[in-house]
């Protein structure tokens, strides 16, 4: 997800699946292939059992690993003659600053096709929004922040 | 436009071409050609191996082959058709446009996904080994059992089963992962403002494939793993004389097996119905009878299973409760049929080749379908169970109602995967063939099963003959004229006539918002689902 206005950008990735819907689904999922799993352990079949716990535990993993990033975020606001840039991975939040007056703003190409946005100025680089956007909005972004970054100059 | 320009900057990363490139992409386009392109070669891998097998039945007698080969054509040939061919060309559409549809920037667990592809390859190079090896001196040769793996013969059998059990387990892993992440997908990531009930009927399609596969993966994963112990480590699963079951092996398998048809058929009948309202240029009919069907059919395929074996001896009560059950599988079933006949019903139609195909798909597995209420009837069944009108009955479902409604979704979303138009007349010059073949293959199919004809068998009596001749005939045709739909692929990804946006006049959908091809990743600006 992207929204940007006129002194600020942010990304997020998608999240259309509330907390409760996850756990109903992962709840029937574990009935359904449980009572079915105990059902054949009934009758000797016992090795689906192994089978159906082990799938189990990677369906909730995947949405494990896909929930904790439900409140990541990337931000860039333009703070007077700066540029701040927000990052919030799994809660941990990293700050940089840089002089609107020093920042560069690159557009590389990466691995199979894929953009990556840098902002930086001197020695300091970070990247923007790498899993959370696509070429496109990358370059939008970069293309904001550039007509941003020239007013101040 | 912008005007922002791509530095190369070498430092960082250089990203991996060539073979690299394709083990290693995460991005839901490559992977979903992946999967297609697999799908396709392995296609027409298990259409030669069953033209041997028609060359053989073309006249009485033996004449090609020895028995115990002519089973393990049989026998790969299905498990390739069911794993290889239906199922990764369902995972690959689902790849490219589910994502698509549904506004995100690419499935939720792009690694996972790469995996999922690519333990394919080695899974369908174990199916196929057993054969190069025969011809070495080593073993003799793939599985003879049909598809079906049922023990004794299984447990009896050679090297071919041990190779079909590890091929069927990474089937399986493959099948779990591609579901796992479709889940998680559907779930967490649609674009704001698309509610379940708003989603392209080919997610919900998906979404219930993939409930299905998750219940049902590890019960096969079970069998044949119980079946490779019988084999091996002194286990009496269901062996008889060591106070195990074999008729067990029967539920094991149908309870996979059963559920295994409609994991094929859920995300054709996904979207059937949009090509279907494309070209009758109005809404589908129904979607919400459509969305409450599926979920009936899939409700119902898991506790139908018995059907498949109802001459095996069980009580009376079983029967009766396997039959009903069965059977009420054609009400929902029905429900579709209407809804999709009702989309076409005064529209504005046109017949373009996937419109074409998709009209030829709801005749023909209509077929399949009324078939199967036949064969549901336990006292029909006595006599048709394992007869060549079973045989003909699910090509009906899975070669009309299976592959023809791919090949539907290969004509409707061509033009928007390469950027070009394919070439129309031959489109259609293939639909025509394809169709007509098809039933010269399988009409006397019915007739020699009805007469009493077995299935699985090198042999038959005279009675047979003019039949099988003309099935035979029919067969090379429909395996020819497969070799049109490749070339009309071919010539589609390397050039023709550009596609618009669009593709097709009455195209409804988020994928149509996008240019023909997609760029790379997908959403500018957030699509708004209205
Ligand atoms: C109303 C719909 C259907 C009914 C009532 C039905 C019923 C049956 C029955 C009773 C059999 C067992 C016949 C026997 O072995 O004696 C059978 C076999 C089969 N059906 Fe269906 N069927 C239906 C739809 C389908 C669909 C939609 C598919 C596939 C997509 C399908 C695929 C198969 C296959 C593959 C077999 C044979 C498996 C084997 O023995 O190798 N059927 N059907
Ligand atoms: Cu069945």
């Amino acid at each position: 997800m992207l929204s940007i206005c006129e002194t600020q950008c942010i990304t997020k990735p998608n999240a259309s699946a509330s907390t409760e819907s996850v756990l109903k689904l992962l709840l029937s999922l574990v009935v359904l292939s449980g009572l079915i799993a105990i059902g054949f352990f009934h009758i000797g079949a016992w090795m689906v059992l192994p089978f159906a716990g082990l799938e189990l535990v990677l369906v909730v993993l995947a949405f494990v690993v896909v929930l904790r990033h439900r409140g990541d975020y990337e931000k860039i606001t333009f703070v007077e003659n700066h540029v701040e840039i927000e990052q919030s991975v799994l809660g941990e939040i990293k700050l940089a600053r840089f002089q609107c007056y020093w920042t560069r703003v690159t557009l590389r190409e990466g691995e199979g096709g894929k953009t990556s946005l840098w902002i930086g100025s001197h020695n300091e680089e970070v990247e923007f929004g790498r899993d959370t956007m696509d070429n496109v909005q990358r370059e939008q972004v970069a293309s904001h922040l550039k007509r941003m970054l020239l007013k101040t100059k | 436009m912008s005007t922002t320009t791509v530095a190369h900057h070498d430092e960082h990363h250089d990203h991996p071409t060539g073979i690299m490139r394709w083990l290693t992409t995460t991005n839901h386009k490559d992977i979903g050609t992946m999967y297609l392109t697999f799908s396709l070669i392995m296609f027409l891998v298990g259409g030669s191996m069953i033209l041997g097998i028609r060359a053989e039945l073309f006249k009485p007698g033996l004449q090609l082959m020895n028995p115990e080969f002519f089973n393990q054509l049989i026998g790969v040939h299905a498990l390739i058709m069911i794993f290889a061919a239906l199922m990764p060309a369902a995972t690959g559409f689902a790849n490219w446009m589910l994502p698509l549809q549904i506004g995100a920037p690419d499935m939720a667990l792009p690694r996972l996904n790469n995996w999922g592809f690519w333990i394919l390859p080695p899974s369908a190079i174990l199916l196929t080994l057993p054969f190069t090896l025969a011809l070495f001196g080593v073993g003799d040769g793939a599985l003879a059992t049909g598809w079906t793996f049922y023990p004794p013969l299984s447990v009896q059998g050679g090297i071919g089963v041990d190779f079909a059990i590890f091929a069927v387990h990474l089937l399986g892993i493959s099948s779990v992962l591609g579901s796992i992440n479709i889940i998680v997908t559907i779930y967490n990531m649609r674009a704001p403002g698309m509610t379940l009930m708003k989603m392209p009927m080919f997610a919900w399609g998906w979404l219930i494939t993939a409930f299905l596969l998750i219940a049902t993966i590890p019960v096969l994963a079970g069998a044949v793993t119980m079946l490779l112990t019988d084999r091996h480590f002194g286990t009496h699963f269901f062996d008889a004389a060591g106070g195990g079951d074999p008729i067990m092996f029967q539920h094991l398998f149908w309870f996979f097996g059963h559920p295994e048809v409609y994991i094929l058929l859920l995300p054709v009948w996904g979207f059937i119905p949009q090509i279907l309202q494309t070209f009758s240029r109005k809404p589908m009919y129904g979607y919400k009878a459509q969305v409450y069907s599926l979920w009936a059919i899939g409700a119902l395929a898991v506790v139908v299973w018995a059907h498949h074996f109802f001459t095996a001896g069980m009580p009376v009560p079983a029967l009766l409760y396997f039959m009903y059950s069965t059977m009420a599988i054609s009400l929902p079933l029905a429900v579709l049929f209407y809804c999709w006949i009702r989309t076409m019903w005064k529209g504005s139609m046109s017949f373009e080749t996937p419109m074409l195909f998709t009209v030829g798909w709801i005749i023909l597995f209509g077929v399949g379908g009324l078939t199967g209420l036949v064969l549901a009837d336990v006292a029909a069944d006595a006599q048709y169970h394992n007869s060549y009108f079973v045989v003909a009955h699910f090509h009906y479902t899975l070669f009309a109602g299976g592959i023809m409604g791919i090949m539907a979704g290969v004509y409707y979303w061509l033009p928007k995967m390469t950027g070009h138009m394919y070439n129309e007349k031959l489109g259609k010059l293939h639909f025509w063939l394809t169709a007509i073949s098809f039933n010269v293959t399988f009409i006397p199919q019915f007739f020699v099963g009805l007469a009493g004809m077995p299935r699985r068998i090198p042999d038959y009596a005279l009675q047979f003959a003019e039949f099988n001749m003309i099935s035979s005939i029919g067969a090379f045709v429909l395996g020819l004229s497969q070799l049109l739909f490749v070339y009309i692929i071919i010539s589609c990804v390397k050039g023709g006539q550009k596609a618009t946006d669009k593709v097709w006049e009455g195209a409804e959908g988020l994928e149509w918002t996008l240019p023909s091809p997609p760029p790379y990743h997908s959403f500018t600006e957030q699509p708004v689902v209205k």
